[in-house]
């Protein structure tokens, strides 16, 4: 059985290093001594739900947890207090860990040693996530830590690498940069959530941070930062949402030596996959051809459907059921192209647009550095479409511009897609996933 | 309201300019709305910018639907719902 706590006494104890704002530099070793001087004798068996809580403790809590509590909810910090209710009742929890948590940052400089063998048989913990809230109504999703970390590479990788994330751990992507770290005993740095980008950009600079995942969305919005052009990267990760050849281009362009790899993942369907060929969308022969375990097919409405080929852990035979994504699909040539998220469209009078299919033919043009398209109440067709785009640098927002944005958009989509409205931010809404926040304006 | 009037047909102008049609030679009264060029949609674009820049949408505010046809009914709509 995998339990997060096994690498503590089975890896070598001073491999993984934990950089965080709070707690300074951690390593497995020291972790291991402070957690083993945690009594867990109250949580075994338990349903536990972890809120607010400073990252350090956030992480560690995880690992102390897994394999003793019977199921781990990851509360997003964001819930109102109604949804906390709700999800709180759902998963039937019986602790809430959250303030300042167990206090385990607290052992981390406490000499005395104590004992991880001491810890119960460990028994299979679920994990409930929050699915991402881009839209529609909160649902978690029970995973496993097999299930969370199937597909990952579990060898060490290679020293040289400093990872970091810009995700919220509490999220699928961000937990799988944290799990993939741990398994396979690479140095992480940690932020705080909601931390400003200048601590976090400052901090990716000082430790030498080499390889860095985020979304599309949050990618952009480190490009228009200052500090930007100090991070030397050579892996760079995209996941989360539609990635489009121009933030492709300009990463490839400010990083011509790093290797860019955008991941397709879903909570509900698990890992899906990887391109890593530079290019937006994926190759089609993945339609036919299973890869990285995975199997990919496109139903008559255009909608993305996964299925794991690996085994399941608890030796049930037969297949695992195919699961919808809820992301549609466009087949151009060789190539897939994501258009949006089918649950995610705008209404107007009746015809349906995907705010990404807009954003992203917005995007294609230079004087753009942001584009969020969204819905805008309309008494007569029920919504019209608003495009809030924040210029590049060196660009006026103008009514030229605004004239060359509708023009663009009509020689490229259909009549109802055109945006109606037009209007600049400085304000990027992103979700604390990292995402485009998908909420309309009232 | 003749400053209304004005402000209206110069918006019926430019949306008929942003969604890439021309508006008929001459708007007057009987102007039928959606023979001036302006399609549902347009129409729709025509009363989200009106209430932009005048600050109200009587489409919301009345109780019982009412589409107006020609452009004098349209101006009536605006006259009969604007703020006190």
């Amino acid at each position: 059985m995998k339990f997060l706590a096994k690498a503590l006494t089975t890896g070598k104890k001073t491999d993984i290093v934990w950089i965080s704002q709070s707690s300074g530099i951690i390593n497995r070793g020291a972790l291991s001594k402070a957690l083993s001087k945690r009594p867990i004798g109250e949580w075994i068996g338990k349903r536990i739900a972890l809120g607010a809580l400073p990252t350090f403790e956030f992480v560690s809590t995880l690992v102390l947890l897994d394999g003793v509590a019977e199921a781990i909810l990851l509360l997003p910090n964001e819930d109102d207090a109604q949804t906390r209710v709700q999800r709180l009742t759902q998963a039937k929890i019986d602790f809430v860990i959250e303030g300042n948590g167990l206090g385990l940052s607290q052992l981390l400089n406490d000499s005395d040693l104590g004992n991880l063998s001491e810890r119960p048989q460990p028994i299979q913990t679920t994990w409930l996530l929050p699915t991402s809230g881009t839209t529609g109504t909160p649902k978690l999703i029970a995973h496993t830590l097999e299930s969370l970390t199937r597909g990952m590479l579990s060898r060490p990788l290679s020293e040289t690498y400093i990872w970091s994330s810009v995700y919220s751990l509490r999220r699928f992507a961000g937990l799988q940069v944290f799990l993939q770290a741990w398994i396979s005993n690479t140095t992480l740095v940690l932020h705080e959530e909601s931390e400003d980008l200048s601590v976090v950009l400052g901090r990716l600079i000082e430790t030498g941070c080499n390889s860095l995942s985020a979304t599309p969305s949050m990618w952009r919005k480190l490009n228009m930062h200052p500090l930007f052009e100090k991070l030397t990267l050579k892996q760079i990760t995209l996941g989360g949402e539609i990635v489009d050849q121009g933030i492709l281009d300009v990463l490839a362009k400010r990083f011509p030596t790093a290797r860019i790899t955008h991941i397709y993942a879903s909570t509900e369907a698990g890992v899906g996959f990887v391109v890593r060929d530079g290019k937006a969308g994926f190759p089609t022969e993945y339609l036919t051809k299973p890869h990285a375990n995975v199997a990919l097919r496109v139903d008559d409405l255009g909608h993305l459907w996964l299925r794991s080929l690996t085994n399941s852990n608890s030796g049930a035979s037969g297949e695992r059921p195919w699961v919808d994504s809820g992301d549609v699909i466009r087949v151009e040539g060789e190539r897939g192209f994501f258009v949006g998220r089918a649950n995610g469209s705008i209404n107007i009078g009746g015809n349906k647009v995907m705010p990404e299919e807009v954003e992203a033919v917005i995007k294609e043009l230079p004087e753009i550095a942001f584009v969020q398209v969204r819905a805008r109440k309309s008494a007569i067709l029920g919504n019209l479409i608003e495009a809030a785009i924040t210029p590049k640098d060196d660009v006026v927002f103008d009514s030229s511009l605004k004239k060359k944005i509708i023009e663009y958009c009509r020689s490229r989509l259909d009549d109802f897609k055109v945006p109606a409205f037009v209007v600049t931010t400085s304000e990027i809404p992103l979700t604390p996933s990292g995402k485009l926040s998908r909420t309309s304006i009232e | 309201m003749h400053n209304l009037r004005e402000i209206i047909i110069e918006a019926i102008k430019e949306t008929a300019d942003m969604r890439g049609t021309e508006v008929t030679e001459k708007l007057s009264d009987d102007t039928v709305l959606l023979e001036s060029g302006l399609d549902s949609l347009g129409f729709a674009i025509l009363v989200a910018k009106l209430e932009e820049e005048i600050g109200y949408d009587p489409f919301v505010l009345m109780n019982e639907p009412f589409y107006p046809r020609t452009l004098a009914e349209f101006i009536g709509i605006y006259q009969k719902f604007a703020p006190k």
